[in-house]
């Protein structure tokens, strides 16, 4: 018996035959690094809350004291992502509220301030990561 | 004016609110979340201080109650809204879809009650 409400017709290309631009690419990193974000705080909160860790539970000083010493590199690689990736998610969330606003709406005006997120996010997470990382 | 007037005036602006308040979230959170990196990098990463996976943590949690209070509030809202987007756009099942956003905002409920019980009122 043939099943009628399965959709067996194929979609047109998409995703294949679209040209990457900055705009778009900004636009979609945003939507990204907003997701991974919110997920790897809903992951960290919901694992302490499931497996009911506390802030003095020893498994988890047992992981990150090993972390510390053998390999911090990984440590600094994961933090400096995600400080990257909330600066970003910061910057263009403040570009879309100007959106929202009326402001900076022309082509122009969308590239300059596209290339001037980047500048400050490249700035600011190097900033703040020479000074959280320099005190290990 | 009366009760019955402010649920019907709710009722038709819902879509407009929606989109207010999308807004006023992500604006209420600039200046909370500027102040807290300034706050981490002025106050809690000096060379004085023990350097350790725990006294990040414990950098984040050891705020004002009320600061805290209004980080978690308006960051969990924004969340939220974040993922309501997410979820609407990309999964087209019907069920699948409705069944993801009622687990999304029991998930944020849950998350917001454990950080006010765990780490704020303590």
């Amino acid at each position: 018996m043939v099943d009628f409400h399965i959709n067996t017709r194929p979609i047109s290309p998409h995703l294949s035959v679209y040209k990457l631009s900055i705009t778009s690419g900004l636009s979609i990193l945003h939507r990204i690094t907003g997701g991974v974000l919110s997920v790897s705080i809903l992951f960290f909160l919901l694992a302490m809350k499931i497996l009911m860790f506390h802030l003095n539970s020893y498994s988890i000083y047992q992981i990150f004291f090993y972390l510390n010493n053998h390999c911090i590199y990984l440590w600094f690689l994961v933090i400096y992502i995600f400080i990257l990736m909330f600066f970003y998610h910061f910057f263009a969330g403040i570009r879309h509220l100007c959106w929202d606003f009326g402001f900076f709406l022309e082509l122009k005006d969308v590239y300059k301030s596209g290339y001037l997120i980047i500048i400050l996010t490249i700035a600011f997470s190097l900033l703040f990561s020479i000074v959280f990382l320099s005190n290990y | 004016m009366n009760f019955a007037s402010f649920f019907l005036y709710l009722r038709h602006k819902q879509g407009s609110l929606h989109w207010w308040f999308e807004r006023i979230v992500s604006v209420v959170l600039i200046p909370l979340f500027l102040t807290f990196f300034i706050g981490i990098s002025v106050l809690d990463l000096s060379p004085y201080q023990d350097q350790s996976f725990f006294s990040l943590i414990s950098s984040f949690f050891n705020r004002d109650k009320l600061f805290l209070l209004g980080i978690n509030i308006f960051l969990f809202w924004h969340i939220k809204y974040g993922m309501e987007a997410i979820i609407e756009d990309y999964v087209h099942g019907e069920y699948i879809k409705i069944w993801c956003l009622f687990i999304l905002r029991i998930t944020i409920i849950e998350l917001m009650k454990f950080m006010y019980t765990c780490f704020i009122i303590i």
